[in-house]
């Protein structure tokens, strides 16, 4: 029989050693050998670049504030002071550091950016493997309520959804979370579709397993490699809302630290020559929303 | 009584008139493997899924009963089929797509013990490795903690054994379980099946299209064509005396050169009469009349009309 050990499978120097052991001579298995997998930051750049600029952002997120001044407190003798070894982003009208600010809201955006990409997943794909899996006038309903939702763009959507019910934090993410939401459920249903009629989902049901037990632990899991994918773009996406939510002043208010608010304050600044209030937190969004975008993107090629 | 007894099975597309299966009967005895034998679209595989309930949307089963021990499994409804793995189960063609991909092996074995023999899940979890150390997976503990794609494919139709026959059920059907393996992880499955009859008694229906399978395995052969019984009997009847002109001209084209009298064509589904009737040289009247069953030997039933004619082909 064939390769028993899973940590082992698919490993060349295994096979040519059972090769020795069971005494053959022949050297076979030197082709399929030489042929070594490139590694990974050669055969995805982009995954490996977009993780390390992630993990630079969450270990900013978490400990940042530990080492940084309070970025409320408001300093009138230092007011506009150009970035310096003091004050490293330089500090704004009200002579708040710039860098302390934008350290309390890289906590604050990647928390809302993964929040928003978990809670869309998570409510979208349940949706998505409930009509793709037990189909009929259930997922007509779904699809109609869905297809209505997505004839709104999202951003417009969350615009509208956070007037409507107010712009504290916890409401922008849910407004922005509903946006994201039909996307999963339209990739979700896709997969399932095609998963539920697979030979394996017949295994289960002789096995005896119920219907909703198929749906979520069998068809579920199955479908669930697209929606992780575009969880990572929706990450990314979901910052560049809430920073614009933000800048347009119908999202998250100031002095609350955020980079869509900080943008917003300081753009006046910079006609006066005052860009760094402004422009720090622009490029920390452009990196957040990049850094998921790259791993989306690779995350999504398959291998070849 | 037969152990699994089917009768009038009739399956079609929703929505038109053309039947997939038509009066389909077979029995399968206790301790005996019955083979299913036909060529691609005959329905073998069709039958298979109308007895475990799994026919795929828009397929419909029309009439037929299908009996356990006597008991009628089939519902009032026509809806549903009352059986769990503790009656049948199945073993599928392609082993590897026939596994969840994201569950250990282990566990899906474990699964069908849990719910159909009320184990508990550490229970389960010993017995599921047991099951994959009894059809001969060396280092069981380790499969068990595999998931499918790191298994071979004969390993992945073991596992599929392992998983039909976990809870012991009185009949297995077997669809072509060696189809997607090669010829000595053939020898073994075949093997493999054969010592579970022998030992648990339990009946097998056994779908192939390879008659030197049939001729190695099974105890009687019903012969499919067009979703029509041809033929069916003794492998011995069948093979050495066939009746029906399609079985005839099934084993001329397997030792010998086709019959070029015998046109090559496609099943006919909205045919009124034989299903074979636009293909068979010997066809007349009767022919556009749905042929029956009857006995031509002991045991031994063939649905052509030469033979209600008392008109044995004897040497065509």
């Amino acid at each position: 029989m064939s390769t028993t050990d899973p940590a082992r499978h698919g490993d060349a120097s295994g096979d040519r050693g059972r090769a020795a052991r069971s005494g053959r001579s022949f050297e076979a298995p030197e082709i399929g050998g030489e042929t070594v997998r490139p590694p990974l930051w050669r055969r995805k750049p982009l995954l490996i670049v977009g993780f390390m600029i992630l993990t630079i952002f969450i270990l900013l997120a978490v400990f940042g504030p530990l080492f940084v001044t309070d970025p409320r407190v408001i300093d009138t003798t230092n007011t506009y002071r150009p970035p310096s070894s003091d004050f490293w982003f330089g500090t704004d009208k009200f002579g708040r550091d710039v860098f302390a600010r934008a350290v309390h809201a890289a906590r604050l955006d990647i928390s809302i950016g993964i929040v928003v990409a978990i809670a869309a997943m998570v409510v979208g794909s349940t949706i998505g493997v409930i009509s793709g899996y037990f189909g009929g006038w259930v997922d007509e309903g779904l699809m109609r309520i869905t297809d209505v939702v997505l004839a709104f763009p999202g951003f417009v959507l969350a615009l509208v959804l956070v007037a409507a019910i107010g712009n504290s934090i916890p409401n922008v993410v849910v407004a922005v979370t509903v946006a994201y939401i039909p996307y999963f459920i339209r990739l979700t249903r896709a997969q399932v579709l095609a998963e539920r009629e697979l030979e394996y989902v017949d295994g289960a049901k002789l096995a005896g397993n119920g219907r909703w037990r198929i749906a979520f632990r069998h068809v579920l899991p199955n479908s669930m490699g697209s929606s992780v994918v575009q969880a990572a773009l929706v990450a990314g996406w979901a910052i560049l809302t809430v920073a614009g939510l933000a800048f347009l002043g119908v999202g998250i208010r100031p002095p609350t630290s955020e980079w869509g608010v900080m943008v917003a304050e300081g753009a006046p600044d910079i006609m006066t020559g005052q860009w760094w209030t402004a422009l720090f937190a622009g490029g920390m969004i452009v990196l957040a929303a990049m850094a998921f975008q790259f791993i989306g993107d690779d995350l999504g090629t398959e291998e070849v | 009584m037969s152990l699994l007894e089917v009768s009038g099975l009739t399956v079609g597309v929703e929505h038109s008139p053309h039947a997939l299966l038509r009066d389909v009967d077979f029995t399968v005895e206790a301790g005996q493997i019955m083979g299913l034998v036909g060529e691609s679209g005959s329905g073998k595989t069709m039958s298979a899924l109308a007895i475990m309930d799994l026919l795929p949307a828009g397929i419909e089963r029309r009439a037929g009963t299908v009996r356990l021990d006597g008991r009628d499994l089939v519902a009032q409804d026509r809806e549903t089929v009352d059986r769990n793995a503790n009656d049948m189960t199945m073993i599928f063609q392609h082993p590897r797509s026939a596994l969840n991909p994201t569950m250990r092996v282990g566990r899906q074995i474990g699964r069908a013990l849990e719910i159909n023999q009320d184990m508990g899940r550490a229970a389960a979890r010993s017995r599921a490795t047991e099951m994959l150390n009894h059809v001969g997976i060396p280092g069981a503990d380790r499969v068990a903690r595999a998931y499918p794609h790191q298994l071979s494919g004969g390993m992945c139709q073991r596992v599929m054994i392992a998983m039909a026959l976990a809870c012991r059920p009185r009949v297995l059907i077997a669809d072509e379980p060696t189809t997607a393996l090669d010829v000595t992880i053939q020898a073994q499955i075949f093997d493999l099946i054969n010592d579970l009859v022998e030992e648990t008694g339990c009946g097998v229906l056994f779908i192939t299209h390879d008659l030197g399978a049939i001729a190695e395995m099974c105890d009687r052969v019903t012969v499919l064509y067009g979703g029509q019984v041809m033929e069916t009997g003794d492998v011995r009847q069948v093979f050495t005396d066939s009746r029906h002109p399609y079985t005839q001209f099934l084993f001329d084209a397997v030792v010998r050169e086709a019959d070029p009298s015998v046109e090559e064509k496609d099943v006919n589904f909205a045919l009124q009469g034989c299903r074979f009737g636009h293909r068979c040289p010997y066809a007349f009247d009767a022919c556009a009349e749905f042929p029956l069953l009857r006995e031509v030997d002991t045991g031994h039933l063939t649905s052509c009309f030469l033979h209600q004619k008392e008109n044995a082909l004897g040497s065509a």
